[in-house]
């Protein structure tokens, strides 16, 4: 490394420095008050196992409106969009997540179901 | 607990500042990061607190840069267009100071236009250089704990890091207040 580029380097530092240093008063209480939160809330109990079944109703509701949408307005990549989906829902379990494909499938244009009364 | 996110909060906001240039979402980032560390790994030696906060908030800052670019796509899709709100973090550093004060006599060694110039270049560089700057650079992690901290591997590190340390000098090394 050169001199020169030492010399930006810890300059960089300075000013990074300064920065911290230099956070206003309110943002600072804001601060404090994010870590009391998050220390309060890492003590209080978890949901309740009979609220779990919210989070799949509202991933369940997503899905059903954006295959909705795809008949007005389809995408290229419906693997990506329903990837966005999984990421946009905090509640998305892992199960959500193994079933894309299908949703992929059901989305691209699932082929007629055989009807089995011939 | 306490008295360890009180050392480190500051330094994550400033992180989270430079990543998203909103204050709202800086301490959303920086509160999502304290409340997983403390749900997860407050039973773990303290001197695993540090690398640990460390990883978690680089996490946090690539979910939401994440979220974002997501967002924007929908936006587009759904056709309500690029949001100039959200399409670009609220506000161009150099003009919005939120995240510090006016410079004053205060004996402060640098000037608030050296912050913000450096703030923006930072902003501007992709956020994996921007990591492994930032981490590399100013929290002096080495080489090894930078990578851990990003979930990446050593080369990409040096990589991103060089890349960063190179588009930073070539935008301010030359007119930096």
């Amino acid at each position: 490394m050169s001199e020169r580029q030492d010399d930006f380097l810890r300059r960089t530092s300075t000013v990074l420095d300064e920065a911290e240093h230099g956070i206003d008063g309110a943002t600072r209480t804001r601060l404090a008050a994010a870590r009391r939160e998050a220390l309060a809330a890492a003590e209080r109990p978890r949901r309740p196992p009979w609220l779990l079944p919210a989070g799949g109703l509202v991933v369940a509701t997503v899905v059903a409106l954006t295959v909705g949408l795809w008949q007005v307005q389809p995408v290229d990549d419906g693997l990506a969009v329903l990837e966005d989906i999984a990421l946009l829902s905090d509640e998305a379990d892992p199960a959500f997540y193994a079933d894309l494909d299908f949703y992929a499938w059901l989305a691209e244009g699932a082929p007629p179901l055989e009807d089995d009364n011939g | 607990m306490d008295r360890f996110l009180a050392g480190v909060e500051r330094r994550a906001y400033r992180m989270a500042w430079i990543a998203t240039s909103n204050r709202e979402d800086a301490l959303d980032i920086v509160q999502d990061a304290m409340l997983r560390l403390v749900k997860n790994y407050a039973g773990h030696p303290e001197a695993e607190w540090g690398p640990l906060f460390q990883r978690i908030v680089q996490s946090v800052i690539r979910d939401w840069h994440r979220r974002h670019q997501v967002r924007n796509r929908w936006r587009q899709w759904l056709g309500f267009g690029k949001g100039a709100a959200d399409d670009e973090p609220a506000g161009d550093p150099l003009e919005t100071t939120i995240a510090s004060p006016a410079p004053g006599p205060d004996g402060r060694l640098v000037s608030q236009h050296a912050i913000d110039a450096l703030d923006a270049a930072l902003h501007a560089l992709p956020l994996r250089q921007q990591q492994a700057f930032l981490l590399r650079q100013w929290e002096g992690l080495s080489v090894a704990d930078t990578a851990a901290a990003m979930g990446i591997s050593a080369g990409s590190v040096k990589t991103h890091y060089s890349r960063a340390v190179q588009a930073l000098r070539d935008k301010l090394e030359e007119h930096w207040p």
